[in-house]
């Protein structure tokens, strides 16, 4: 209880700044979030050891989600009318039989994987992974005849890049801020006293700097698989030691109140400077303590995701009860050579054999630390792509499905949210089959911030568009995701 | 309460909307005068009814909660006798009676899509004169979260008379002659009405942080309770607490009457720890509780903080010391004492206080406890006697130094110029120089030499790092971070991109204004801030006009959300507050001005007009003293384009022309150039420069090249007097450091190629080790905003600021050194390698002392410290290989606090 009265002491100071920082509303924002967040901290005084993590694989580019998720029955929305829409890009029926997935939920209606989703497939009919379907970013419901006669606010810039990765960083599409939902979840369990404070930040990115980790307070960790970035200024290792420590004794003189040369603006600098490098010191050794996470294979997506189960190991030597993770493969904007000689191949085929082999060795990897229970992952993406086959491509969409996997807090072998109408042209379609979405990144993101720990009471200040969608206090409103 | 700006907006009132009303009809019936609508009013409003009241907003929220109820009221010019048949959309009608000759509609809003009508409908209404007729009062627009304040509520709904449809748009319908007979049946027995209300449990406040110390009394906290059907005073409270050892519950008291009470209790001897007390208030059949967390602890002593008003200046010097923001956990600071370190004293919060003589004097703060415990906080306050007002003689060190806040670094060239012109004649020489501007030319031959592109960033590069004209280049990047542009997200090819930051140039020292119009009128700004589709309200499908430019080119653009005074500090009401400059109602009336602006044939083109698009209506614009349209408001026009670009200059004018506008902008441009805390008196003096007035001002409002020479000549950033501050300069952008290392060092990366430093302009890189690059801000509020300052710094107990600092954090304090490292310092090839290195090594001539000696001539702009002089040399003096040691000496200088800070 005395570590909770420190974290709202200063909490309250910083609030204080946070109330001057502010622009317009913010600051009345702040002040109730004040009251609620002390609110919170004190009912939740007592849960402060259970241990959980939330991993953001962010696939860049645009997911192909036509040929991610396929209709695999008969019915109106089936195998024949998604191979006449895709055309070129269709994947063979036969090759599909192995990766077909049977959600509980469908009313028996069954879909299949792309064939280089196996494991996943797999995981899915063992009730470790469920989908997402339709999702995209919405500032409100949204469906045809508002489409048509812009009677709803159509997110900023949809189809384009920068945009629409923010927007699923944000998941409120109108933001004016850059504060991600990440950072905004992880400043209200820091605020609320859910997630323990440390020097190293519970966000931690394998991609650089993001929008979606990073919160008011809470700034992202940044490291790359290989480990934190140190300096690097002689390129041997004994010289650059010697480079390192003269770095931090530079630092160090700021805090020294003898020091003559001491001034505030350099003070705050360096001190920045410092923890910094102490952060990649502590970071690097946790990462070589790491003795259960064992090696990836030699890709990029496990290798990154090889380096967040060594943090999820250490983090108590991190200071960690919650962790944020953002990792990231490229490659998914295949407007051309989307597939090769059939879909089975080109480029799409060998980023999903990425994923696959990523997800698979996280799951095996989370098994052998414990952890399959208390470690959620997730897929984003920019968007979907169009319906409609360019030759070897297809273009910018809008919604698309995605892979959640988690243990026992999941509700496994699901598919939430309704399956898009796949008809080009069709009553959900604005365009050469960028289909509106009927779930909005709102709604996503909540499930995983409600796992995480976040008070009701705090839902509509880090999602304020989701009412629009759901009823925070209503769980039959809620996809229903996570348990 | 505060006060208002002569004829601008009203602050938004949750209550009751007044509605204007067609007044003809047949004069024997009552003409209905406004029909208005609002939440259920006060028991004070209405005692005999006393109906559910709220107390704030309550959120709509049309998933979770579909039964608001609001009440209508209906006013006419005659006493209303009776009233039947009431009906709505979008709302069941729960209720309809008549009380005092007016009649009053209870209605519950059901679920709701945004941007939907409400309207309430009365049958017939029977007046004095026995007539009935029918009515029906639209009363306005339901919208989502329509205000901005984070939740749909009462204060959404919009009445007609705001709406963007316009005044005219129906509002109440006029009286229609009906029927003649009175029906004494239909008339509403008012008791039974009020029982067909349910009973509703009282609603309460939410409860507040109350603290004590261990057997001592918390402050009192305030609670307010209302209740639909009970007299307050028959309410009943219980309080207890979730922890009786802590807060024992005979030690907790609600008092006081109505609706106002009042919480406080006596903490348990000995207790520590938090629990919380609920108060549960209780009417007749229901309950509700409200919370109140608390903190029981030993009182400590106080966080004694405060602000200066003027942290340096010149003597005698008077500034202003708040220490309003102390704070104490127990809310029990009972005095402030004051040492000012030059032998004055005074007591009180705020007080001022004059410096006779030039010197630096720690001034003191001590806040004392009603326990009699003591805290203090000690802040500088730098005092110059104004002898070297204008710098002093201009060294080399100086003019170096000079060229950082004026340029993108020093080079040789440069640093012998501002010798030899001095600080003015040097800026002279930059104003008359040509603009350096882009050209889409350079990058299509760039292209055709196998650059496989045309990246502006290129251009961008090459300008910050061998432009002539660097005062010109260096605000145009300053104004890139106040007007910001993505050059991802303006919709717009290269050419245009180009085309469109040389506007930035061409007006680093051109005028504001020009700059303001073009950015306006251009597609670039058009699809960033999303006002290329935006047009006129459509009342068929509820589309309103876009407000996202109407807000950004008030907010960020021109004038800011607070009004300020003339050296940009907050103005203060008659009750001593600050107070907004507008609200969204004024957003919505300059979102009018915004619409029917479309893409012209090409990118690169200005906008052009779309008559049918645009709203030719009245409007509503900023209105204050001097303002060039009579109160504010732009008349409306017949529908031509030439009357939309009309509209889109006046509104431009009136930001523009706007007494917060110089003050706003001054702020930022120093902050850009050479000071975070730059004090009132320095911002006073750009902001005149800036409205054409002082000693450089040129009589033109918006003279950019006459608040360049302002920022940089002024005495609080000449006057060597205020270095010792540990206040003064700034922490310098990392982008500007990595153009200052070539600069000085005189690197060339690729010298045989067409734009030699490009592969810096990998613009992907830079962003991610420095978060800083050409037009790659995330977000319109630039890479970092005007007050942001590390949490917990001696600068936030001070009250002030260090933009830069919010992206230094522990990425790039690692990857923008190793970035410069890699790209600039390292280069080995002769040719591309710093000329420096050898001549610093000859002057070293195996000296290693020498050697950082020599470096730190070449590139510090300030001395730089002897300790951090002897760090250097020692790490040096371990490392290897002569152009090793170079390296490892241009990378400890370049980012140590004496290089990154700019004093």
């Amino acid at each position: 209880m005395d570590d909770n009265l420190g974290s709202l002491i200063s909490r309250r100071s910083f609030l204080r700044q946070g109330a001057c920082a502010s622009l317009g509303m913010a600051g009345v924002a702040s002040q109730m979030f004040t009251l609620r967040s002390v609110s919170a901290a004190l009912a939740s005084a007592s849960g402060l050891d259970d241990y959980r993590a939330a991993v953001c694989i962010f696939l860049f580019g645009g997911n192909d989600n036509g040929n991610t998720i396929v209709p695999y029955d008969n019915g109106p929305q089936n195998y024949d009318l998604y191979a006449t829409q895709r055309n070129e890009l269709v994947i063979p029926f036969n090759s599909l039989a192995s990766t077909v997935i049977s959600p509980t939920n469908t009313g028996g209606r069954r879909f299949a994987l792309h064939p280089e989703l196996q494991d996943v497939a797999n995981l899915f009919n063992s009730g470790n992974v469920s989908v997402a379907a339709n999702v995209g970013s919405l500032v409100e419901p949204m469906d045809k005849t508002k489409w048509d006669n812009r009677s709803a606010i159509r997110p900023p810039q949809l189809f384009a890049h920068d945009a629409q990765q923010d927007q699923w960083q944000l998941s409120t599409a109108d933001a004016m801020d850059n504060l991600g939902w990440g950072g905004r979840v992880a400043d209200a369990l820091v605020a609320g006293g859910v997630a323990q404070q440390s020097n190293v930040a519970m966000n931690i990115s394998l991609q650089g700097a993001n929008i979606f980790l990073s919160g008011r307070d809470v700034q992202p960790y940044i490291m790359s698989s290989g480990g934190p970035k140190l300096l690097n200024f002689a390129g041997n290792s004994s010289e650059d030691a010697v480079l390192r420590t003269a770095y931090a004794d530079i630092m160090a003189l700021q805090n020294n109140t003898n020091f003559a040369g001491q001034d505030a603006m350099k003070k705050a600098y360096a001190e920045i400077s410092a923890r910094a490098q102490s952060n990649a010191n502590l970071v690097g050794d946790v990462l070589n303590a790491s003795t259960l996470v064992p090696d990836a294979p030699p890709q990029n997506l496990p290798r990154q995701l090889e380096a967040i189960a060594k943090m999820i190991e250490g983090a108590q030597s991190l200071g960690h009860n919650r962790q944020i993770f953002f990792c990231a493969m490229g490659g998914f904007d295949n407007h051309d050579g989307l597939i090769g000689t059939n879909a089975l191949d080109g480029n799409h085929a060998a980023r999903l054999q990425e994923v696959n082999a990523g997800l698979k060795y996280f799951w095996d990897t989370l098994g052998a630390l414990g952890l399959r229970d208390c470690v959620t992952t997730f897929t984003a993406s920019d968007f979907g792509r169009t319906y409609v086959s360019n030759g070897d491509g297809s273009d910018h969409g809008w919604a698309s499905d995605h892979f959640v996997m988690g243990g026992n807090q999941l509700n496994g072998k699901q598919m939430f949210g309704q399956f898009g109408d796949i008809q080009i042209g069709g009553p959900e379609d604005t365009g050469n089959g960028r289909f509106i979405p009927s779930v909005s990144v709102d709604a996503y993101s909540f499930e995983i911030a409600r796992w995480l720990g976040v008070p009701i009471s705090e839902m509509g200040l880090i999602f304020p568009n989701l009412f629009r969608f759901l009823d925070v206090n209503n769980p039959t409103t809620h996809l229903g995701i996570m348990k | 309460m505060t006060r208002q700006m002569p004829g601008q907006f009203a602050r938004a009132t949750l209550g009751l909307f007044a509605i204007a009303a067609s007044a003809a009809g047949a004069h024997a019936a009552p003409n209905l005068v406004s029909v208005s609508g609002g939440a259920w009013p006060s028991p004070d409003e209405l005692p005999e009814l006393r109906p559910l009241a709220i107390d704030g907003p309550i959120s709509i929220d049309p998933t979770a909660d579909v039964t608001k109820r609001y009440l209508m009221l209906f006013e006419f010019d005659e006493p209303i006798l009776g009233a039947k048949g009431a009906s709505a959309t979008n709302a069941i009608v729960e209720d309809l009676y008549v009380l005092d000759g007016q009649p009053y509609v209870f209605v519950e809003l059901r679920e709701f899509q945004d941007r939907t009508h409400l309207t309430v409908e009365i049958d017939k209404v029977a007046s004095a004169s026995g007539v009935f007729q029918n009515v029906q009062g639209a009363v306005g627009l339901l919208r989502g979260d329509y205000n901005g304040d984070g939740v749909a509520d009462a204060g959404d709904l919009v009445p007609f008379l705001d709406s963007p449809d316009g005044p005219d748009t129906p509002t109440a319908l006029g009286p229609n002659a009906g029927d003649n007979a009175i029906d004494p049946a239909l008339l509403l027995d008012l008791a039974a009405a009020r029982r067909t209300l349910p009973n509703l449990p009282p609603i309460v406040g939410e409860g507040v942080l109350m603290h004590a110390a261990p057997g001592e009394l918390s402050l009192p906290k305030s609670m307010t309770v209302r209740d639909d059907r009970l007299d307050n005073e028959s309410l009943e409270f219980i309080a207890t607490s979730t922890n009786p050892d802590l807060v024992p519950f005979e030690n907790i008291q609600v008092v006081g009457e109505g609706s106002s009470r009042v919480v406080f209790f006596r903490a348990a001897p000995g207790a520590s720890g938090a629990c919380t007390i609920v108060v549960s208030v209780l009417d007749e059949t229901s309950v509700s509780e409200a919370l109140f967390p608390v903190i029981i602890k030993p009182d400590e002593p106080a966080d004694a903080r405060f602000s200066m008003s003027h942290h340096v200046g010149r003597a005698p010097h008077t500034t202003a010391f708040d220490a309003s923001a102390t704070s104490d956990i127990l809310d029990n600071v009972v005095g402030f004492v004051w040492d000012f370190g030059d032998g004055q004293t005074a007591v009180g919060e705020r007080v001022e206080h004059t410096f006779q003589q030039a010197g630096s004097f720690d001034v003191m703060l001590t806040a004392i406890d009603a326990n009699g415990q003591q805290a203090t906080e000690t802040h500088r306050v730098t005092v110059s006697n104004g002898s070297q007002a204008d710098g002093g003689p201009v060294t080399e060190l100086e003019a170096r130094r000079f060229l950082w806040q004026a340029a993108f670094g020093p080079t040789d060239a440069d640093v012998a110029d501002v010798i030899s012109l001095g600080y003015e004649g040097w800026i002279d020489q930059q104003i008359a120089s040509m603009p350096t501007l882009m050209s889409y030319a350079d990058l299509e031959y760039a292209d055709n030499q196998g650059y496989h592109g045309t990246n502006p960033g290129w251009i961008f590069d090459d300008y910050a790092i061998q432009a002539p004209d660097q005062l010109r280049q260096r605000m145009a990047w300053a104004l890139i971070q106040i007007i910001v542009m993505h050059e991802g997200q303006d919709g717009s090819n290269n050419e245009t991109t180009t085309h469109y930051y040389s506007q930035y140039i061409d007006q680093g020292l051109g005028n504001y204004r020009d700059l303001l119009e073009y950015v306006t009128f251009s597609y670039p700004m058009a699809t960033y801030l999303t006002y290329r589709y935006s047009s006129k309200a459509n009342p068929n499908n509820g589309s309103v006009p876009d407000e996202n430019y109407a807000r950004e080119i008030k907010q960020l653009f021109s004038i800011g959300l607070w009004a300020l005074d003339d050296d940009g500090q907050r103005s203060l009401d008659v009750f001593g507050d600050e107070y907004p400059i507008y609200g969204n109602d004024s957003i919505k009336e300059f979102a009018r001005v915004f619409t029917g602006l479309r893409r012209d044939d090409e990118d690169i083109n200005p906008l052009r007009g779309e008559p049918y698009d645009h709203d030719f209506g009245d409007k509503q614009l900023l209105d204050y003293p001097g303002v060039l349209l009579p109160d504010g408001v732009l008349p409306g026009s017949a529908m031509t384009e030439e009357n939309i670009f009309a509209d889109v200059q006046a509104a431009i004018d009136n930001v523009f022309h706007h007494p917060s506008c110089a003050p706003f902008l001054a702020r930022r441009l120093i902050q850009r150039m050479t000071s975070s805390n730059p004090t009132p008196a320095y911002v006073q003096r750009v902001a005149e420069a800036f409205e054409g007035l002082g000693p450089y001002g040129t009589g033109v409002r918006g003279d950019l090249a006459a608040t360049a020479k302002a920022i940089l000549l002024d005495p609080e950033v000449r006057d060597p007097a205020y270095r010792s501050s540990p206040y003064t300069g700034k922490v310098i952008e990392p982008l500007i450091i990595h153009y200052a290392l070539f600069r000085i060092l005189g690197v060339v990366d690729r010298p045989s190629e067409v734009f030699p430093f490009r592969y810096s302009a990998n613009y992907n890189r830079p962003f991610s080790r420095m978060r800083q690059a050409f037009m790659k801000s995330e977000t319109v509020f630039n890479f970092y905003q005007p007050a942001d300052v590390p949490i917990g710094s001696t600068l936030e107990r001070a009250s002030l600021t260090a933009p830069e600092l919010r992206i230094h954090d522990d990425l790039t304090a690692i990857e923008a050194p190793n970035l410069w490292m890699q790209e600039v310092i390292s280069e080995t090839d002769d040719g591309e390698r710093s000329p420096l290195y050898d001549a610093w090594l000859a002057a070293a001539n195996g000296d290693d002392a020498v050697l950082v000696d020599e470096a730190i001539a070449d590139m510090l702009h300030t001395p730089l410290d002897p300790q951090v002089r002897a760090i250097i040399v020692q790490a040096v003096s371990q490392v290897n290989g002569d152009y090793d040691k170079t390296r490892a000496v241009a990378t400890l200088l370049a980012c140590s606090p004496d290089f990154t800070v700019l004093k």
